[in-house]
């Protein structure tokens, strides 16, 4: 069922890509002057046109001068004249004073709609790192606003992964997404090697409409294939995991899946665009 | 794509080294059957492939059936390599003293973490020691130990330098490279120093410019072996970490397939 795609121009759609310095290893560190110019051989050579952004400082120091600095970069990046015809969201963290100003529902959702001016379309939480619950019924403030204008989070399975042992609690995501049904809730392998949780992802497709997959850490033989065929088409989202991974290791695997031309399309880019144009933020 | 890679470059002889057949009871692969996965090498012009059987490491005797079973189903397109379980040394080395000059069997795979044994343990003793008389190439499990978890500790790299030493006659490869970490960078001195020893590239290791930096500082390409680690990691994947490196063609070929072409003599 493979389809020819040498000569097709596959546009990609990079839901995964971090900037800033990364604190434990200088490697894997991406100076604000280097941005501009990786994106831009992304495009040339892989055909990325959109990007989303996510900065290790909010990871390493503080969320909320993370995604400051973020909204800093994004805006220089959408004023400069050499980004033509690519385009660069930013992913941001939860704050503490979203988490603490959570009594006061508008308070909440007047920094979402900010951050969401600023160019920030995902939500990427961080329950372990950061230190706050995730659960539906401890975040159930935060979800719920979420839901309503449908703001997608992403969550990583290293992040619930609490004891380091790959003992993840799926019931947890899946009560989430039964939960806040309009809530697109988009699930990273990190690190880890996802195959062994084929099972899990398998069932949580069956039993959820509104949870996705990054497909950065699908390895297995045939693991694409099998989740497309498992009813995975609309819930694989590209992301190339930039700079742990060369954007080459996913995209070929990407171009070389033994999927349809549309399936291909739809994890390339289409499926996170859908989920993009629903947000409800104005 | 990639096969046009493999053809712009001139690529004739590719061989993977480190797969495994059979299913496993912690993995679910739908599409992962054995001719599935024969079926995946072919496309991607593999000629030959070296495998040790999920079976073999989880069970001894119904291993050694299983994996006598699928290279006589592959003949002359699949190798394999016996697997040694120290939790059962006797019947073990029994089993490899009965197969070992089986048609298409290049060596022993050993799995320290698998087996919750150090290589150093006494239970492998007489297994070393074979293993030397006999110059036989065995491929381990090799990992960074300071990783959550756990099991890993009793693949570290840095324990087969000094078996290395000792057994002098015998071919070490190092699997997945030293798996994580700094021990990416580690490994290269170990194969830089032992002469026994060499490394492969399976599994989930896809740390930008590694392939390159063994490549610069390591006297030439000829210890680096590819691998897919098949079905946990797909050839796709495999594949383009060494295609898409920035290294010469000479040393693709030679990692894709000639050095395993000279060390197993295939």
């Amino acid at each position: 069922m493979k389809q020819n795609i040498n000569n097709i121009n596959i546009e990609f759609f990079d839901t995964s890509f971090w900037i800033g310095e990364n604190n434990l290893s200088e490697k894997f560190t991406i100076l604000d002057n280097e941005v501009e110019p990786i994106l831009k051989k992304h495009a040339s050579i892989f055909n990325i046109k959109t990007t989303i952004l996510t900065n290790f400082y909010g990871l390493f120091c503080n969320p909320f001068i993370g995604n400051d600095i973020l909204a800093n970069t994004l805006k220089e990046l959408k004023h400069s004249k050499l980004m033509q015809g690519i385009n660069v969201w930013g992913a941001m963290f939860l704050e503490y004073e979203m988490i603490s100003g959570i009594v006061d529902l508008k308070d909440f959702e007047n920094r979402v709609k900010k951050r969401y001016l600023e160019g920030f379309r995902l939500i990427r939480l961080m329950p372990r790192t950061h230190k706050y619950p995730f659960e539906a019924t401890m975040l159930k403030k935060i979800y719920k606003v979420l839901a309503y204008y449908k703001f997608p989070v992403v969550i990583s399975l290293d992040e619930i992964d609490i004891t380091n042992d790959k003992q993840i609690e799926w019931t947890k995501l899946l009560e989430i997404a039964e939960k806040f049904e309009e809530l697109p809730i988009i699930i990273d392998g990190g690190n880890s090697k996802e195959l062994m949780y084929n099972n899990y992802i398998f069932i949580m497709l069956l039993n959820s409409n509104n949870i996705y997959f990054n497909i950065h850490n699908l390895f297995g033989l045939n693991q694409i294939e099998d989740i497309v065929k498992m009813g995975g088409e609309n819930r694989l989202i590209f992301d190339s995991y930039y700079p742990f991974y060369e954007p080459f290791i996913t995209i070929n695997r990407i171009l070389e899946a033994d999927l349809f031309l549309h399936q291909i399309k739809k994890i390339a880019n289409q499926n996170f665009k859908t989920i993009l144009s629903k947000i409800g933020i104005s | 794509m990639l096969n046009d890679i493999i053809k712009q470059q001139k690529i004739d002889i590719i061989i993977d080294t480190h797969l495994h057949f059979g299913k496993l009871s912690s993995l679910n692969v739908p599409s992962g059957s054995d001719d599935d996965i024969v079926k995946c090498l072919k496309k991607y012009n593999v000629s030959k492939a070296v495998f040790s059987h999920h079976y073999a490491l989880s069970s001894v005797e119904f291993g050694f059936e299983k994996t006598i079973e699928v290279l006589n189903k592959y003949k002359g397109f699949l190798y394999t390599y016996l697997v040694f379980n120290p939790n059962f040394p006797k019947k073990s080395i029994e089993h490899i003293k009965k197969y070992i000059n089986f048609e298409g069997v290049v060596g022993i795979k050993i799995h320290p973490s698998w087996h919750a044994c150090y290589p150093f343990d006494e239970k492998y003793k007489e297994f070393w020691n074979y293993a030397n008389e006999n110059q036989l190439i065995i491929l381990t499990h090799s990992w960074n130990p300071n990783v959550p978890n756990k099991a890993q500790k009793f693949s570290d790299p840095f324990f087969f330098t000094d078996i290395a030493a000792e057994y002098p006659n015998v071919k070490i490869i190092l699997a997945h490279a030293g798996g994580r970490g700094s021990y990416l960078y580690k490994v290269i001195d170990i194969v830089k120093n032992n002469k026994n020893i060499y490394v492969d590239f399976s599994g989930d290791i896809f740390e930008p410019n590694l392939i390159e930096t063994y490549v610069k500082k390591l006297p030439d390409s000829k210890k680096l072996l590819f691998g897919t680690d098949m079905p946990w990691v797909d050839i796709r994947y495999s594949l383009s970490k060494i295609l898409n490196s920035n290294i010469s063609i000479e040393n693709k070929k030679n990692i894709l397939g000639l050095n395993a072409l000279k060390l197993f003599n295939l």
